[in-house]
């Protein structure tokens, strides 16, 4: 496959072992146990699981927060490792589930945003930086003045914009994308899928994404991969995986996933329609 | 429905709430008139977002209001007892007697150094005059009926040595230790797996059938909600906006924050271009102004609703905080039903 862009191959990470402060020996436990992925140039693609599937450590070791004990992962038909240039460093980022952790307290928004832009040479000067700053606030839906504040100013799905627009200032090829909405309330959820959707298709980023939530899944990816205890356990199109499940335990995690009775309501008229009418 | 002629018979209605108001330091609202009931084998979830006020409503049940946030207006009538005016000592016999609590995270409500057989049975002996002995086989029976396949040796585990979900079912046993006619979950699978939150959740719809018990089911996820509850009550700012039959909340919301809502909460049917997002945030808790608490947020807001909330009477058993029901009723008439 020519247009891939990460292949993930029989990748497998393992904590604990060795022995401890009194050389008794620990538990090894392996989270991830030979997980294969080829993402290709400009889909979503979805890593779905529940605690402990091991979803997030194939994500920190596609970014580089976590070294793999075996396996190889290629970017771009180069190998990627934990000591990666800073040019493949650049091409991956990573928006987290966390918002107001992932940001540091004592930073305007602005000279946050701007130092990173400054670092990575993306411009020069004050100037440009405030300038390329205010675009990206733009992009994610946030007004020029949220530079002078500081992350504590802002609502939970405000933060989340934020770290979006941390994550895309420096151009990166792959967004790394760890459960960004789940921690926040359910009314914002929506603005934030809806963003990312948008920078999707307006920037033509291909994006990892990892939830335990198939019913967000499927408002964004293209291709899924479900996991359970450390491995693929079903992979293909979202599509098909949530309407013909092969695997039981994907059959399971689709069992619990959100649904509602459909609406029986007319059309609002204002900013809202019927479901029936938008779809498609 | 009140007992009759002394002898105690069961009461149908276990808990009614009316026009509940609390206050936070401060002299700001976190609940303002929120008004519910509970009757006996009837799962009434109460969801909303964070800052709706669905908790501090839950605490205020169960007299568990933290240090300077009182009850500063309406009745809360559980079992005959207005918790809003009882005394220590009857709040004591009320909480794990009449009503039991579950809450979010497991582990913190279990006592990591003990033994779970032992936590139980701790809770039989404080609502009953039993032996320990007793005490020991009710806990072991507890832990059957939660769904533990070798009872007898599952109570001489720690917490530790379980899962989230068979936390949480250790956790419902010691609030049905005394025998509650009412047991209130505050998110109670929020912390939990999906495939696990489905499990619990049949757990207590089973309990309440199989009980007779009253459940309120507090959680901010309208998914879970939806598949165990019998009633809905909608919170939204510290106001309850919408009450009803939880398959008619669900399918002819009459409130537009339930409405928009319901169009922002990706389920498996639904593609991104269907979801519509709610513009703004809420308000935090004790944030809302004397209007409707929706109303910066809403679509169809006018003057008067930024001025005062009407509760209005919008089917059987149905109520909602939505002024603009004309609205609503030309709307559901349209589809014909």
């Amino acid at each position: 496959m020519n247009d891939a862009l990460l292949e993930v191959k029989d990748l497998r990470v393992g904590f604990g072992g060795g022995r401890d402060l009194f050389l008794r020996r620990r538990e090894r436990f392996e989270a991830v146990r030979g997980v294969d992925l080829t993402i290709r140039k400009g889909e979503s693609f979805a890593i779905v699981g529940e605690s402990g599937a091991g979803k997030s450590t194939v994500a920190k070791c596609i970014v580089g927060l976590q070294k793999p004990t075996s396996g190889e992962i290629r970017f771009g038909g180069e190998p990627l490792r934990v000591d990666r240039d800073s040019g493949q460093r650049r091409a991956i980022q990573m928006v987290f589930q966390d918002p107001y952790g992932s940001l540091n307290p004592r930073m305007t928004v602005g000279n946050a945003i701007g130092e990173l832009l400054r670092v990575n040479g993306m411009v020069q000067g004050k100037d440009a930086a405030r300038a390329r700053t205010a675009e990206l606030l733009a992009m994610v839906g946030l007004p020029e003045t949220a530079m002078d504040k500081r992350p504590r100013a802002f609502s939970g799905g405000q933060r989340q914009r934020i770290g979006i627009a941390r994550a895309l200032a420096i151009d990166p090829t792959l967004l790394v994308a760890d459960e960004p909405v789940s921690a926040l309330d359910v009314s914002i959820q929506a603005s934030i899928l809806i963003l990312l959707k948008r920078l999707q298709r307006e920037l033509g980023l291909t994006m990892v994404f990892i939830s335990h939530d198939l019913a967000v899944v499927k408002q964004l990816c293209d291709r899924v991969a479900v996991m359970n205890e450390g491995v693929i356990v079903e992979q293909g199109s979202v599509g098909e995986v949530l309407a013909h499940p092969k695997d039981p335990y994907t059959r399971k995690l689709l069992d619990a996933t959100t649904e509602l009775p459909p609406m029986e309501i007319a059309d609002l008229g204002i900013a809202v329609a019927p479901r029936s009418e938008t779809r498609g | 429905m009140s007992a009759t002629n002394g002898i105690a018979t069961r009461r149908e209605t276990l808990l009614a709430v009316k026009d509940l108001g609390v206050e936070i330091p401060g002299g700001l609202r976190a609940v303002t008139e929120v008004s519910l009931s509970v009757r006996r084998g009837e799962v009434v979830g109460v969801v909303g977002e964070s800052g709706s006020g669905k908790s501090t409503t839950l605490k205020a049940i169960a007299g568990l209001l933290p240090r300077g946030v009182t009850v500063c207006e309406g009745e809360i009538d559980v079992d005959g007892l207005d918790v809003a005016k009882a005394s220590a000592r009857d709040l004591r016999r009320l909480r794990g007697g009449v009503v039991g609590m579950v809450f979010q995270e497991p582990m913190t409500a279990l006592n990591p150094t003990m033994r779970i057989g032992r936590q139980i049975a701790e809770s039989v002996s404080a609502h009953a005059k039993v032996s320990k002995k007793q005490a020991g086989a009710k806990a072991i029976e507890l832990l059957g009926e939660m769904g533990f396949k070798d009872p007898r040796h599952s109570a001489a585990l720690f917490p530790h040595e379980l899962s989230g979900g068979m936390r949480q079912r250790v956790v419902i046993a010691i609030a049905l230790a005394g025998d509650p006619s009412l047991l209130l979950c505050d998110e109670p699978t929020t912390a939990l797996d999906a495939t696990v939150t489905m499990k619990v959740l049949d757990l207590i719809l089973g309990l309440s059938a199989e009980r007779d018990i009253g459940v309120i089911l507090v959680s901010h996820d309208l998914g879970v909600a939806a598949r165990v509850c019998d009633r809905l009550v909608v919170m939204y700012g510290g106001r309850m906006v919408e009450e009803g039959p939880a398959a008619e909340v669900l399918r002819r919301p009459r409130h537009p924050y339930t409405f928009a809502l319901l169009r922002a909460v990706p389920t498996k049917d639904s593609s991104i271009d269907d979801l519509e997002a709610i513009p703004g945030a809420p308000p935090a808790a004790g944030e809302a102004g004397p209007g409707c608490p929706f109303a910066p947020r809403c679509a169809f807001a006018e003057e008067a609703c930024r001025q005062g909330v009407e509760t209005i009477e919008v089917g059987v058993g149905r109520v909602s905080a939505c002024r603009r029901q004309e609205l609503f009723a030309s709307l559901t008439e349209a589809t014909g039903e």
